[in-house]
């Protein structure tokens, strides 16, 4: 993974290799929370699509938010990022693994810089 | 047993009684049809199945007059055809085209081809209007045979305005947004090139609608901006009243927002229809989502409450033919030029 901010949001960008001929989509399904707060799927999630940008490598930018409201309702620029893939193949969807990465955005000048995480190996399928 | 095909053959649709054809694996003397109207209401009955040719046979069907629907499966002997046991349904009066179908290829899964035709054949699907997040999956998949019209997914500034213009030259029908998956909000300028081609073609633009950047206020704008093209909110806005409601709002404002319903409880589907008119409304179900089951899925996948089936025969039974006729298909069918209102 790869990371920077920009004056209006935090870009993270995911990458995914298709592991078979017969891949239909990727979407990637994140959700983002403060502290430890568990990821609330049913109401807070966000879906993006995975285009291929080579040979069977598909990626995404994602831009998330320079902060989020924390349970006191007060600015977080450190908080958790939860995602996993939705693989559709052959007809049927399967799912990766849920992963779970801080962010962190408050970087003083505006610029996070590239960021490696744990993680990064598993979404590659 | 590969799920067989039934239909209504030939003649007019306003008659009492009707001959219905059956295509399938089974076969026999002692060949049958299993049926009830309107859900399976009782009685439930049965009549000869008259072998015409090889895999085709014919029953006639009368008392249909008071009925909205057919529900059905085949047997011969101690073996059935009960489409892998969704059953079957045909709709007495018209044929039914779904406006908001998906299929990723010709995998065996919930999102292939062959769930999506036993899930139209439950519902009594005739026909529908079809797209897939990668183009390049339907290339490969028989889409006639299936009686589905694709749409050209457009992603913008990855979407070739070339692989457009062909794409709506070798048989697709319109254009479709998903401004949510695909992160940009439906007035998005960079849309104004493809939204060109649509109406120098004269096709309609379906948009995904939902809380955030596809919300239906983004999508107003846009069909501000190409007042002559139909612009379609699929969904009528996947999520809270509130938002259906706005698009409502903003399909009395704009003539060329028209409404789809998938998701939405048949209630709100009399009220978009009572609000804005029937010639604005179209049913939709965003099949097969959800498999095979996606019309009668238990439990309920629509909002929780209702299914697609029970639905539709309450919805269908609340209006009167005409009316009926244009939400379920024929309204589609203009929009889409899919050959008059006989397609299907």
């Amino acid at each position: 993974m790869s990371a920077n901010s920009n004056i209006s949001s935090h870009r993270v960008v995911k990458w995914f290799q298709d592991y078979a001929d017969d891949i239909e989509a990727v979407n990637i399904h994140y959700v983002l929370t403060a502290g430890d707060e568990p990821p609330d799927w049913n109401h807070a999630r966000a879906t993006r699509y995975m285009p291929l940008v080579g040979r069977s490598i598909r990626m995404k930018e994602l831009r998330l938010p320079l902060s989020i409201s924390d349970a006191e309702g007060q600015p977080c620029s450190h908080y958790s990022l939860h995602y996993y893939f939705e693989v559709c193949q052959g007809g049927d969807r399967q799912y990766s693994p849920l992963y779970s990465e801080e962010v962190v955005t408050d970087s003083g000048d505006g610029l996070g810089g590239g960021v490696d995480h744990a993680g990064d190996e598993a979404e590659r399928g | 047993m590969n799920p067989g095909r039934i239909s209504w053959l030939g003649g007019g649709v306003d008659i009492s009684q009707r001959w219905l054809a059956y295509r399938g694996d089974l076969e026999g003397p002692d060949l049958r049809l299993h049926y009830g109207f309107d859900g399976w209401q009782e009685p439930i009955q049965e009549v000869r199945l008259e072998t015409v040719e090889p895999g085709l046979a014919v029953a006639e069907i009368d008392q249909l007059d008071g009925h909205i629907a057919l529900d059905c499966a085949v047997g011969c002997g101690d073996d059935w055809d009960n489409n892998q046991g969704f059953d079957y349904r045909l709709w007495i009066g018209f044929d039914a085209l779904d406006s908001h179908l998906h299929v990723s290829g010709g995998g065996a899964g919930a999102l292939g081809i062959r769930s999506l035709g036993m899930a139209m054949a439950s519902a009594g699907i005739v026909a529908g209007i079809s797209s897939w997040i990668d183009n390049r999956a339907l290339d490969r998949v028989d889409l006639t045979a299936a009686r589905l019209f694709p749409l050209v997914w457009i992603r913008p500034g990855d979407t070739s305005i070339s692989e457009v213009k062909r794409r709506l030259a070798n048989g697709a029908v319109g254009l479709k947004l998903h401004p949510t998956v695909d992160d940009y909000p439906a007035d998005d300028p960079r849309l104004d090139r493809y939204l060109e081609v649509a109406a120098r073609l004269g096709c309609p633009v379906a948009c995904h609608s939902a809380p955030g950047d596809a919300d239906p206020d983004h999508i107003r704008r846009l069909a501000e901006r190409f007042p002559e093209t139909p612009v379609i909110l699929y969904h009528t806005y996947l999520g809270p009243e509130e938002g259906r409601l706005r698009a409502l709002e903003h399909a009395l404002e704009q003539p060329n927002l028209y409404l789809e319903t998938s998701w939405c409880r048949w209630q709100m589907v009399r009220r978009l229809i009572d609000g804005v008119g029937v010639d604005r409304i179209m049913f939709g179900s965003d099949a097969s989502i959800d498999g095979p089951s996606h019309y009668h899925r238990q439990p309920p996948n629509v909002e929780g409450f209702e299914t697609y089936n029970d639905g539709l025969l309450a919805l269908v039974r609340s209006l009167d033919r005409a009316t009926a006729r244009k939400v379920m298909g024929d309204n589609a069918r203009r929009l889409f030029s899919l050959n008059g209102n006989s397609h299907g």
